[in-house]
């Protein structure tokens, strides 16, 4: 072998390992943009649901109208399920941080708060809205479990898609090791998943169960 | 990291290595990819043509073999081994037409044992095996032997293209030969030719004996020769414009078959030279390592790809399962979304490179004797044709583990 081919392994090797190398933090940097594009509107959502909670608090002070903090409830539930669905496909094509998976538990913990100001919006006006609470396993591994609950997810949006803003949609993962979670689950009995929770009172958890949805 | 992210990362770090390395022995090497060294000595020339039904073939090789330049051609043995049709009579024939050109017939005994007897005959220097289905340029003999003025040469081989390009599937197989040839002479720059192909390549006849000829267990002799010929410290060269045209398979069946027997006699050649991984020498430490990566490496591919198959399968059979049981829509537009991945970022980029570097090699062959390739056929071989390959792998991993050593 010719003396300028000798080195040509090591050479090839180190380019190699610079460009790859370059290539992963790219691509660390891509996915750390889109954590913080999650973690800016997550904040934007602690904000939106402290003010929900003080007007909430307000009604029993004033004489706030129900019907407008029914339906700013409701929008916000609605912006929260949106950017659930952004971080969800982020979730799904990150591959080197894991920032985000945090981020997951967040907006659960958010949506778990929402529920609770739901209720207690609930002790102070009628009620002119559905609540669906849908409770599943966040990174399940089971395919079966996973089809499961795609089928549920479908159904939910489905409903929710043909009812508007007459539906109030909180989906929470169930699985996230959060106390606050536990308790609810712990509150409603819910002991498998997934389930979706109708009023606080009837509980759906079968596929044979799904299409009783359709008579609320 | 999810493990078959980890997997796809070290596919594209290995792929990029390799690419690296072709494109830096390219570039320190690109001087001398045309380089036919003069003729100082014409070394006496015997040429062993082994074949076995090779009756449509047989005539056009013998006219493709006398219609050589080379000074020096002393020999041309045709060995029936035992054809069932009129491959010996044709040869025979040609007797009269052509001097030195023997002709020898006997039982069915396997490539490798027939260029074993014909060796017995062989008076000459050097020794050329061309298979019954390729056809030498009149130039290729000249343009090889100037090599064996080094005598540490053991063997050159010849840059071999498909000589029916007119179906798909030869098209495509035209874009392979194009790019493997490229790539050996790559190889050649490192000592580390892998295979010196029985299309067309001559040993010295020293070399040849100093391994005690052709292995007659191995399917896939010439493979094996190479190998052994590298671990016995000999070079292997390659003249990159000396042309052998071969017949290629025209239908799927017989090319798989072929890959398979290809992927086999590899797979014997790796059990053979196991000890020598990494160590003494170029084979050692390269040939024999980057051999036996490409077959793993395809292997495990097409393991990983079964698996997420089948897991999807399943994934779609219960979803469609369980939507029409429950009336939900099976698709809705939802899931229409591109979120892209960095592995997804890290394969478009890796197969924009490989993508250039094919196009390049094209682009640098299709003035030679190879008509040109549409860029459709080019993209069908990278994302299709090459996917199908390690499936033959795994055929001759199973064929391998049942003792089924079998020729077609």
């Amino acid at each position: 072998m010719e003396r300028k081919n000798k080195h040509l392994f090591w050479e090839a090797l180190i380019i190699a390992i610079f460009i790859f190398g370059s290539g992963l933090f790219f691509g660390y940097f891509i996915e750390l943009n889109r954590t913080s594009i999650i973690l800016e509107a997550a904040q934007q959502t602690e904000l939106d649901l402290l003010d929900v909670k003080i007007q909430d608090n307000l009604l029993s002070l004033s004489s706030l109208d129900c019907k407008i903090i029914t339906e700013e409830l409701i929008d916000f539930a609605n912006r929260i399920y949106d950017e659930a669905k952004t971080l969800e496909r982020y979730e799904d094509s990150n591959q080197l941080s894991s920032g985000i998976i945090m981020q997951h538990k967040k907006y659960d913990l958010l949506r778990a708060n929402l529920f609770v100001n739901s209720l207690k919006l609930l002790e102070k006006c009628d009620r002119h809205f559905l609540t669906i609470v849908y409770f599943y396993e966040y990174n399940t591994k089971s395919l079966n479990k996973k089809a499961e609950q795609d089928t549920f997810s479908k159904k939910i949006v489905e409903f929710k898609e043909t009812r508007g803003n007459s539906v109030l949609l909180i989906p929470i993962a169930g699985n996230i090791n959060s106390s606050a979670v536990d308790y609810v689950l712990k509150i409603y009995n819910i002991t498998s998943f997934p389930t979706i929770l109708i009023n606080e009172k009837d509980k759906i958890s079968s596929l044979e169960d799904l299409k009783k949805l359709e008579r609320y | 990291m999810h493990g078959v992210a980890i997997l796809y990362f070290a596919y594209m770090f290995i792929s990029l290595y390799f690419l690296i390395l072709a494109l830096l022995l390219y570039f320190k090497n690109k001087d001398n990819l045309n380089f036919i060294p003069p003729i100082t000595k014409n070394y006496s020339l015997c040429i062993l043509v082994p074949a076995f039904n090779e009756g449509e073939t047989i005539a056009d090789t013998i006219h493709a073999i006398y219609s050589s330049n080379y000074k020096n051609l002393s020999q041309v043995i045709v060995i029936d081994d035992g054809s069932k049709d009129d491959t010996f009579y044709i040869a025979k024939k040609l007797k009269s037409k052509y001097r030195g050109l023997q002709v020898i017939k006997k039982s069915n005994s396997g490539k490798a044992d027939s260029l074993n007897y014909a060796l017995k005959f062989v008076k000459t220097e050097l020794v050329g095996v061309i298979d019954a289905d390729s056809f030498p340029e009149k130039q290729a003999f000249s343009r090889l032997v100037g090599y064996f003025d080094d005598n540490s040469v053991g063997v050159v081989t010849a840059t071999c293209v498909p000589r029916n390009q007119n179906t798909f599937l030869e098209k495509l197989q035209a874009i392979e030969y194009k790019v493997i040839a490229f790539s050996r002479k790559l190889l050649e720059f490192i000592d580390s030719i892998y295979v010196a192909p029985g299309s067309l390549s001559i040993y010295r006849v020293k070399a040849i004996k100093d391994i005690g000829g052709f292995d007659t267990k191995n399917i896939t002799e010439d493979i094996e020769a190479t190998w052994h010929i590298l671990k016995n410290n000999w070079k292997v060269k390659m003249c990159f414009n000396a042309y052998v045209t071969t017949k290629v398979p025209n239908k799927l069946k017989p090319w798989f078959k072929q890959r398979r027997r290809w992927a086999l006699g590899g797979l014997q050649c790796i059990k053979k030279y196991k000890k020598q991984f990494l160590r003494e020498n170029i084979f050692g430490y390269f040939v024999v390592p980057f051999f036996t990566l490409g077959l793993f490496l395809g292997v495990i591919g097409v393991g990983v790809l079964v698996y997420l198959f089948i897991r999807k399968g399943i994934s779609y059979f219960l979803l469609t399962r369980y939507s029409l049981e429950t009336s939900v829509p099976l698709i809705t537009m939802h899931e229409f979304y591109i979120t892209p991945s960095v592995i997804n970022y890290f394969g478009l980029i890796l197969f924009a490179l490989f993508l250039v570097f094919n196009l390049f090699v094209l682009g640098l062959m299709k003035d030679k004797i190879l008509g040109k390739q549409s860029f459709f056929n080019l993209i069908f071989y990278m994302t299709i044709y090459l996917l199908i390959y390690p499936w033959a792998l795994v055929m001759a991993l199973w064929h391998y583990s049942k003792g089924k050593m079998v020729w077609r």
